[in-house]
């Protein structure tokens, strides 16, 4: 089989083998997803770049020592996940999450205020900048379910936690951006 | 709200990433690649050098007898007294003494033991930094 045909998981195998290349092919296929979920949790381009990156290295690193990887792409969204928890703790010590409600629902409020609602792209915008001051658990959830097009199940999976928490996160990140959008839309 | 909600979420501006970052990426773990190459051949050899080491220091051994004694304990103290009253006579009371080791050791110590000890000390700090620069590669943020 052609390598650039080949299943992610035989690329993951090849990878494990020491063929750098067959990882090359699972980076090149995977990076867009990747990036636009780190995106989607951190405000600035060239971090969501770097942390990126980062996770492909930790995953090389990783199945240079492993031999069993579940679903590649699963699992080097998890490794991506953790480098963001781990970067916005060392750069934000304060999550918007540690925050009073009150407070947090202010924050999220600044400059929300749009001149014209009917415009659907400026209302799109609008929208990614609510999501942009969402506390980082709900930004996670709403990356892997609108960014990456996973299932509340695999969302579970990738975050380790019970179905119903990722239910719950989710209906409460989109309560906040309803809130955000009210008088908008 | 919900479904409507549900769209404009799957549709949200997206500034994209650089269009090399893929290469950059793969850059990247090429070059880790090549780092761990070259510290593991570092470690290859200090292992090796540690080996060689040992084994000269081992084999000489029997031949060099006990170490040579350490600095006659009377001129230390001696020389520690001195320190305290006069130190440029207390420098050179302790300069004194270490030349005197530094020829017991000379007479009574084999060069293949020496060589042995070089080599040890050469692998020790080769091994040391292998792991020290391992340390550092796992704490690091980028390639």
């Amino acid at each position: 089989m052609h390598a650039v045909n080949a299943s992610d998981d035989e690329l993951v195998r090849r990878t494990v083998r020491g063929e750098r290349q067959a990882f090359g092919l699972l980076v090149e296929r995977h990076t867009l997803v990747v990036y636009r979920i780190v995106r989607r949790m951190c405000s600035d381009r060239a971090e969501a770049e770097a942390i990126t990156q980062e996770a492909f290295l930790r995953a090389w690193e990783s199945l240079r020592r492993r031999k069993e990887v579940a679903a590649f792409l699963p699992w080097v969204i998890r490794i991506a996940v953790n480098a963001t928890r781990d970067m916005l703790k060392k750069s934000r010590p304060l999550d918007f999450a540690d925050l009073p409600p009150e407070e947090m629902l202010e924050l999220a409020d600044t400059g929300m205020e749009v001149e014209a609602a009917a415009d659907e792209e400026a209302l799109l915008a609008q929208l990614s900048d609510a999501v942009e001051r969402l506390p980082l658990p709900y930004r996670v959830v709403i990356a892997l379910r609108y960014e990456a097009e996973m299932s509340y199940e695999q969302i579970a999976d990738v975050l380790q936690l019970p179905l119903n928490t990722v239910r719950t996160r989710l209906h409460r990140a989109k309560g906040r951006l309803r809130e955000s959008l009210e008088g908008v839309a | 709200m919900n479904d409507r909600m549900d769209q404009w979420l799957g549709r949200l501006p997206d500034d994209g990433p650089a269009p090399d970052l893929a290469a950059r990426i793969n850059l990247a773990i090429a070059e880790r690649s090549r780092l761990k190459a070259r510290w593991g051949r570092v470690g290859a050899a200090a292992i090796a050098l540690a080996l060689i080491g040992m084994t000269l220091m081992a084999v000489s051994w029997p031949v060099s007898g006990v170490l040579p004694a350490a600095p006659d304990s009377a001129a230390v103290l001696e020389a520690a007294e001195g320190f305290l009253s006069a130190p440029l006579e207390a420098l050179g009371g302790s300069a004194e003494a270490a030349i005197a080791w530094e020829s017991s050791l000379a007479e009574g110590v084999e060069v293949a033991f020496v060589v042995g000890v070089v080599l040890l000390t050469l692998g020790s700090v080769g091994g040391l930094a292998r792991l020290l620069r391992r340390s550092e590669s796992l704490n690091g943020f980028s390639a």
